[in-house]
């Protein structure tokens, strides 16, 4: 598989006069990426295109280099890709075991190895001994593991994982979210998460892309994502900060004492935040030690993937408005 | 790698993903296991068509011991009979005109033709309904399963329950006259009459079967799919029965499915006092409910599989 897992150009799809999607293009390299988006974004849609459960008013798609639109290609991308639905959609009477057992026959696997491969994955999920129960009595975070399950028994590279944590109590939660990190990371599964829980997103992907009404309005890496603008650096200092911040006030770097550390003023560590000019921190350490203070430790200041969010859907839809 | 909430690890599947050669036959096994836990309804719909069966077996299996000159039990044994050789004979040659297999079949599959078709509603009315509510057409259209296999898939969950009441009764008679028979004279002489039965049992299960799943397809609800079937039939058949007595034509008994397809099994079956209405027209009835029943299945689960 190349490293772009999911190549998507000028997709469009719309439900009568709604437009889910609207000339989306986007590439999804191999890793955990996150689908974020407020309700109606269209994060679901594109789910359903990329299994070619859905079909575009316009546009391509390639996922594992195949194409969702042709039946063909939907025949093929399907043995490489697990894909966990949002809504309930577990089929009464049946049992966990039979479930899972029965669409790993579907997916490919072999009569003997089926039974086998459903156990593991319902041990992997943790879903005990109610797996031998019917699913209609099942828990709400039961049916999440139990659809997780069958998203991973044919152990597809690509998981397209739609709200897992839907309804999910903190618990049940954590636990789903250890689960996708698990795969996303120790596993090197592809991963397309999708939800509008920012902090589901940010624990478990590398990568996000933010929808809004159909279009990419942000994408890249968290990391550079909440990167704040002009490097605002937080520094630990022992001592009294004042000298420290007329020193960087005096080279036109602005700071501010942020707050003492267990002690009073003067006497334990402080943190200061300041600006920097560049992400070189020299100029920090050059500062403190015409100050006659000690720097304890440096770290950059970062945005939360929610101040990220809402200011990248403000600028959208200011610019949309405009 | 452990998940960090649990103590279980992943496991990579090792082995190699190859297509099943007939890919609707998991989803249809598991279809039909999972529809036959519900014992309650299973033994209340197979106890009438399973009584009737033993019933007619049991008849046709006593013309055959008569005509050996043996008094039948209905333990399967047979013991010498202590009638007279004059009377014995008498009661064989009775036995043989009263006792035809061909009757015992007719009057069998009548008596359960009824509860075929409340299994194949019953089982069928769901199928296609339930997935769409569930959203469980999803999980399988998630994976290498065209339209067609989940069709099938499904087909083999309604044909299944549908044999069961339709076509298994009949055949269970046919077997037990070929075995009680002389020398197997019933499959050697009369095996027209078991090729008629199986055709009568296939069509009646494949129509039923149809026009269950195209209803199925059409409802949001097993509910409205097992009232929307009944309906159809009830319809259908009220409406050709009440245009035969208006304009005294047999020929409009052929506007209901199911009164069309007894028609032809009378003629299948050589029945004596069969319907008079028009075989052609029967035949064309019957053809144009399952065609018209497939067409819409297939419109329906295209919509399933890809929304356009």
């Amino acid at each position: 598989m190349s490293s772009a897992a999911i190549t998507i150009q000028g997709l469009s799809k719309s439900y009568g006069k709604v437009r889910a999607l609207d000339e989306l293009a986007l590439t999804i390299e191999s890793g955990p990426v996150g689908l974020l988006g407020p309700n109606g974004s269209g994060k679901t849609t594109l789910l359903k295109l990329l299994l070619g459960l859905l079909s575009p008013d316009a546009g391509t798609a390639r996922i594992a280099g195949m194409d969702p639109f042709t039946p063909a290609g939907r025949l093929a991308l399907r043995r490489f890709v697990g894909y966990m639905p949002e809504g309930d959609c577990l089929i009464p009477g049946m049992s966990a075991v039979e479930l899972v057992s029965t669409l790993a026959r579907l997916s490919g696997v072999s009569k003997d190895d089926a039974m086998t491969r459903a156990h593991e994955v319902l041990d992997y999920v943790g879903l005990d001994e109610s797996r031998y129960r019917e699913c209609d009595g099942y828990s709400t975070g039961m049916k999440q593991r139990l659809k997780l399950a069958q998203a991973l028994v044919h152990d597809p590279p690509i998981l397209l994982l739609d709200e897992p944590t839907n309804g999910l109590d903190p618990k049940g939660r954590r636990h789903m979210l250890d689960l996708v990190h698990d795969l996303g990371h120790a596993q090197s599964k592809t991963l397309l998460l999708c939800s509008h829980l920012l902090p589901d997103v940010e624990r478990c992907c590398r990568d996000v892309v933010v929808l809004q009404r159909g279009r990419v309005v942000a994408e890249g890496s968290i990391a550079a994502l909440t990167m704040a603008e002009g490097h605002r650096v937080r520094a630990v200092v022992l001592g009294d900060p004042a000298p420290l911040c007329a020193s960087l006030a005096a080279l036109a770097i602005p700071c501010e004492p942020s707050r003492s550390i267990g002690q009073p003023a003067g006497e334990g560590p402080h943190e200061i935040v300041a600006v920097l000019q560049s992400a070189d921190c020299d100029v920090l350490f050059t500062a403190a030690a015409r100050a006659g203070v000690s720097l304890l430790s440096v770290e950059p200041v970062r945005s939360s993937l929610e101040d990220v969010f809402v200011a990248t859907l403000a600028t959208a839809r200011n610019e949309e408005s405009a | 790698m452990k998940a960090a909430t649990h103590t279980e690890v992943y496991r990579r599947y090792t082995g190699t993903l190859t297509a099943h050669r007939l890919r609707f036959w998991p989803l249809g096994r598991a279809g039909i296991r999972t529809a036959a836990k519900k014992k309650l309804p299973l033994v209340l719909l197979l106890a009438p068509p399973a009584i009737a069966t033993i019933i007619f077996a049991f008849a046709v299996y006593t013309r055959f011991a008569l005509q050996a000159g043996v008094t039948p039990t209905p333990f399967g044994g047979a013991q010498t009979s202590v009638a007279s050789v004059l009377g014995s004979t008498m009661m064989a040659n009775a036995a043989q005109q009263m006792i035809q297999v061909r009757d015992q079949i007719i009057a069998c599959l009548v008596s359960t033709s009824l509860f075929s078709l409340l299994l194949i509603s019953w089982y069928g009315a769901g199928l296609f309904a339930e997935d769409r509510r569930l959203g469980a057409h999803l999980l399988y259209f998630a994976r290498p399963l065209t339209r067609l296999d989940y069709v099938l898939s499904k087909l083999v969950v309604v044909m299944f329950f549908g044999a069961l009441g339709g076509l298994l009764p009949g055949l269970v008679i046919c077997l037990v006259a070929t075995f009680a028979s002389p020398e197997w004279s019933f499959f050697t002489q009369e095996y027209d009459v078991i090729g008629a039965t199986v055709l009568v049992g296939v069509l009646w299960v494949t129509l039923i079967s149809s026009i269950v799943l195209a209803v199925s397809s059409l409802s949001s609800r097993r509910t409205f799919a097992l009232l929307g079937a009944f309906a159809y039939f009830m319809l259908t058949f009220g409406i050709a029965s009440l245009l035969a007595q208006l304009q005294k034509d047999d020929d409009f008994m052929d506007v209901s499915p199911v009164l069309a397809s007894v028609r032809i099994a009378g003629a299948l079956l050589q029945l004596r006092d069969a319907p008079q209405s028009s075989l052609p027209l029967a035949i064309l009835s019957v053809t144009a409910n399952i065609v018209i029943a497939w067409i819409v299945t297939w419109t329906r689960v295209k919509r399933l599989e890809v929304v356009a």
